[in-house]
C-alpha cells in the first residue's frame, strides 16, 4: 500500500515537475507621447533547445533582434522588453528569448 | 531539541538575493512631472535541495532515504540554467509589459529601473520581477 | 573491460571540453531605430582560470570602440549580450560580451537626429531622454 501510494506520488509529481526559470526582464526607453496612439505592437522569440549543455553559440538572440527589426522595417521599435528564461527538462532545457516592443514611424 | 531548532532557524528570517538589475534613462529636466509608478509580480518557486535537507532533519533515516531518491528523480526533470528556484508557471511574465504601460496612459515611462530578485524561505521562494519607473508629463500639458 | 571504460570516459570528457559549452548570462536591448544600414560592433573578452579573476576592466573599452565607429551619430538599437564559454570542466572558461547597434548620423535627415528648436515640446521628441 504504501509503496503504490509512493508510486502513484512520484508519477504525478514528475507529469508536473517540469520547471522554468527567469533569468532577467529589461525595458528599453518609451516610445513617445506623441507617437502612442499609432505605434502597432510587435513581438519576436526565439529558443534555443539544449543537450546536457551541448551549446556552441546563441546566436537565438540575434535571431530575435533580426526577427523583431524585420517585423518594422521602416519605422523605430521602442518600448522593448526582453524578456530571457529558461524552460527545464530532462537532461535538456530550452533558453528562450522574448522580445516585445512599439513599432512607430 | 537539534531538530526543533533546525526547523525553527529558517523560518527567523528570509533571505533576499539580487540577481539582476538594470538602470534605463531618466528624463529628469525642469519642464517634466515625474509620477513613480511601480510594478510586482512574482511567482512561487520550489527549492528540492531544502526539501531533502529539511526530509533528512524531520524524518527517520528509511524515510528520508526514500524522499532523497524521489527528489533526485525530480531533479532530472528539472535539469538546465537556474536563476533561484524554478517556478511551474511563466503566466505572471505576460503581463509586466502591459501592467506597466497601464499606470501611465497620458505620459511616457521613464527612469525604469527593473530588478530580479529571489526572496527565500524553507523549501519555497517567491521570484519576483518588481519594476519602478516614472511616468513623465510634460508641466502645463 | 574497465580500461574501455575509462578510455571512453576520457574520449567523451575530451569533446565535452572542445566542444566550448556557450551560455548566455544576461542580454538587454536599447529602442531600435529606423536608419539601419550602419552596424556598429563592439566585442571584450577575457579568458579565465580556475575562477582568478580580479577585475572586470576588460568590458571598459567597449563604449570607446563603439563610439570610434560612430564619429558625430547617435549609437542605438544596441543588443548586449554576456556570454559565458566553458573550455574545459569550469576550469578554463572565457567571458566574452559583445555589443551590436545601428549608427544613425546627427544630420537632420534620421529620426533620432536631435532637433535645434530651443522651445521643443519633450513629449514629442522621438528619444524621450534626449538633451541639447
Amino acid at each position: 500500500m504504501k509503496t503504490s501510494v509512493l508510486r502513484l506520488a512520484t508519477a504525478t509529481l514528475l507529469l508536473t515537475s517540469c520547471t522554468h526559470s527567469v533569468h532577467l526582464v529589461n525595458f528599453s526607453d518609451d516610445i513617445p507621447l506623441s507617437k502612442k496612439s499609432s505605434a502597432r505592437p510587435v513581438q519576436s522569440k526565439a529558443e534555443q533547445f539544449v543537450v546536457l549543455g551541448f551549446a556552441t553559440d546563441t546566436n537565438y538572440v540575434n535571431q530575435a533582434y533580426q526577427n523583431l527589426q524585420s517585423q518594422c522595417p521602416q519605422g523605430q521599435i521602442g518600448g522593448i522588453a526582453t524578456k530571457y528564461y529558461t524552460d527545464h527538462g530532462f537532461f535538456s532545457w530550452t533558453n528562450v528569448i522574448a522580445m516585445e516592443g512599439f513599432c512607430y514611424n | 531539541m537539534k531538530k526543533v531548532i533546525f526547523l525553527i532557524l529558517p523560518f527567523l528570517g528570509g533571505c533576499a538575493a539580487l540577481h539582476h538589475v538594470q538602470l534605463g534613462n531618466l528624463d529628469n529636466r525642469a519642464k517634466v512631472n515625474l509620477r513613480p509608478i511601480e510594478l510586482k509580480v512574482s511567482e512561487v518557486g520550489v527549492d528540492l535541495n531544502d526539501v531533502k535537507l529539511i526530509a533528512k532533519i524531520a524524518v527517520g533515516k528509511e524515510e528520508s532515504k526514500n524522499f532523497r531518491e524521489l527528489t533526485e528523480i525530480i531533479q532530472l526533470f528539472q535539469m538546465g540554467p537556474h536563476t533561484g528556484a524554478g517556478v511551474y508557471s511563466l503566466e505572471f511574465l505576460k503581463t509586466v509589459q502591459d501592467t506597466l504601460r497601464s499606470q501611465c496612459n497620458n505620459g511616457y515611462i521613464t527612469g525604469i529601473y527593473s530588478i530580479r530578485e529571489t526572496r527565500k524561505y524553507p523549501v519555497i521562494s517567491g521570484e519576483i520581477i518588481k519594476v519602478k519607473a516614472y511616468c513623465a508629463t510634460v508641466k502645463g500639458t | 573491460m574497465k580500461k574501455d571504460l575509462y578510455s571512453w570516459i576520457l574520449v567523451l570528457t575530451s569533446i565535452l571540453g572542445l566542444n566550448a559549452c556557450t551560455s548566455l548570462a544576461t542580454v538587454s536591448l536599447t529602442t531600435i531605430p529606423a536608419q539601419r544600414n550602419s552596424v556598429v560592433k563592439a566585442e571584450a573578452s577575457k579568458t579565465i582560470f580556475l575562477g582568478f579573476n580580479f577585475d572586470n576592466d576588460f568590458v571598459n573599452d567597449m563604449e570607446n570602440q563603439l563610439k570610434r565607429q560612430c564619429p558625430n551619430g547617435i549609437i542605438s538599437g544596441i543588443l548586449t549580450k554576456d556570454e559565458v564559454i566553458d573550455y574545459f570542466l569550469f576550469i578554463v572558461w572565457q567571458h566574452r560580451v559583445t555589443a551590436t547597434g545601428y549608427c544613425t548620423k546627427a544630420n537632420g535627415t534620421a529620426d533620432q537626429a536631435p532637433r535645434l528648436k530651443t522651445d521643443r515640446n519633450p513629449a514629442q521628441e522621438s528619444d524621450s531622454g534626449a538633451e541639447q
